[in-house]
């Protein structure tokens, strides 16, 4: 705390020692008040309809490329086809080409303390404890990464998870239109320009997400999955401070209770499919 | 804060019937944190101090359609970040920009003081979001609940990547004696 507090009081000192004065600037070239752009009209009714299009949109699913919401786990067809092939590799959703590392596939990890707490500034993972209205203690777990599902004749590649929500986040600069959008948000400036969109979309257990084999190595895509828990006051025991683990209490909640199975399948295109489990624990995201 | 928020309300809607005098106290407020947020997104003083300039003129253009109520303070900075992304979006259809992460912070004939040191640090070693949200926090005074909503960033997200942040700052000020 104590460092946070010096290191940011510098940044702010040093910011307000060196930011120039440009207030004559504006004053000089504040434009008059006629001139003033007229405020913009709201068009609720376009909106509106802009999203029930949407919904209907999604609710039908089952194109490429988007959830189906009421969509079944896909299961697997027997045997997979000569020369089809299927490996993955999954990494840290901010780490560079070279240092993709992969992530075990099948074998669950077995976090110690210290590892939990040298982690916990990884990148691309958050966790959020928070106390509900009603006295319960939740817990939410994000972690992001990404996953590269190599191979040959792949066509699509379905995601699933057993436990949690699985979630497909795209970021874009200066570009607003995804069908793949479910929640999102776009920001423009005052000329209706797109400056940055972010898409969420949230799949949760028994449901599904397909991508086409080319689509998943979009670089502005990454995939996460969010672990949320709750505990009562009683069980919630544990020492929360802010910024750091109690590693015998909070550590261990997050070590047993927020892990789940990511399933990925791969349909070839002789139409014969291949799945490969994904467990992801809280470690997953730190390597 | 509330009061905070107020002052700011009363301001922009002075501001929004000509009130010159509003324009100089919102700018006394918040040029600082305006300044320090574009510099975040640019890492150049000059284009930071461009983008100020345009923040203000933005406000005082935009005052009538403020919303009071809706948080002066986050509404103007909003503007600076978009101000600032739009400005780096030009520069690079033009090709004046660099790489952004290969820019480096420009130096001036000020002998550099040990915060100034640490302040080009946090443009040089940070990414851009890291940059912001250290920005917001140590400038702006907002909490990572407020950066959140301005950076569109999920709060676990801020924090952590603030923490981070905070933790290859302290690791280099360490490194260089100045802490």
């Amino acid at each position: 705390v104590k460092e946070t507090k010096k290191i940011t009081q510098a940044i702010r000192c040093a910011v307000e020692a060196e930011v120039p004065d440009v207030l004559p600037l504006v004053v000089r070239a504040l434009p008059l008040q006629k001139d003033r752009p007229p405020e913009r009209t709201r068009r609720p009714a376009l909106k509106y309809a802009v999203c029930l299009a949407a919904s209907l949109f999604f609710c039908l699913g089952g194109f490429l490329g988007i959830p189906s919401l009421f969509g079944q786990v896909l299961s697997s067809s027997g045997k997979i086809g000569d020369g089809n092939e299927f490996t993955m590799v999954a990494y840290a959703a901010e780490a560079p080409d070279a240092d993709k590392m992969e992530i075990a596939l099948s074998k669950k990890h077995t976090l110690t303390d210290d590892q939990i707490h040298d982690n916990w500034f990884a990148s691309g993972s958050g966790l959020v404890v928070q106390t509900l209205p009603d006295g319960q203690v939740e817990i939410e777990f994000e972690t992001t990464f990404n996953i590269d599902c190599v191979g040959t004749n792949i066509r699509y590649v379905t995601f699933t998870t057993s436990e949690g929500v699985f979630i497909r986040e795209q970021e874009l600069l200066n570009s607003a239109a995804d069908v793949h959008c479910i929640h999102g948000y776009t920001m423009t400036d005052f000329d209706g320009n797109v400056i940055q969109t972010h898409y969420y979309t949230h799949v949760p257990v028994g449901q599904q997400y397909t991508v086409s084999y080319a689509q998943q190595f979009d670089d502005t895509v990454s995939y996460g999955i969010r672990f949320t828990k709750q505990f009562s006051s009683e069980e919630a025991a544990w020492e929360w401070i802010d910024g750091s683990i109690d590693a015998g209490g909070l550590g261990a909640v997050i070590r047993e209770s927020l892990s789940g199975m990511i399933t990925i399948t791969a349909e070839f295109t002789d139409g014969t499919r291949d799945t490969r489990p994904l467990l992801l624990d809280a470690s997953d995201a730190y390597r | 804060v509330k009061d905070e928020k107020t002052l700011y309300d009363r301001l922009v809607t002075q501001m929004a019937a000509g009130d010159t005098q509003a324009l100089e106290a919102l700018y006394g407020a918040l040029h600082s944190a305006v300044y320090g947020l574009a510099l975040a997104i640019l890492k150049d003083r000059g284009d930071a101090e461009d983008v100020m300039q345009n923040t203000f003129l933005k406000v005082w253009e935009h005052a009538p359609q403020y919303q009071a109520g809706t948080d002066a303070k986050a509404w103007i900075l909003r503007i600076a970040r978009n101000l600032a992304y739009h400005h780096f979006r030009d520069q690079k259809q033009y090709g004046i920009l660099e790489e952004e992460e290969n820019r480096l912070p420009c130096r001036d004939e000020l002998t550099p003081s040990l915060d100034r040191i640490l302040l080009d640090s946090l443009l040089g070693t940070l990414d851009s979001c890291e940059r912001q949200i250290v920005m917001l926090y140590s400038v702006a005074g907002y909490s990572h609940k407020e950066i959140a909503v301005i950076v569109d960033r999920p709060y676990a997200t801020v924090r952590w990547k603030f923490r981070n942040a905070v933790k290859k700052l302290a690791k280099l000020a360490e490194r260089e004696g100045l802490l």
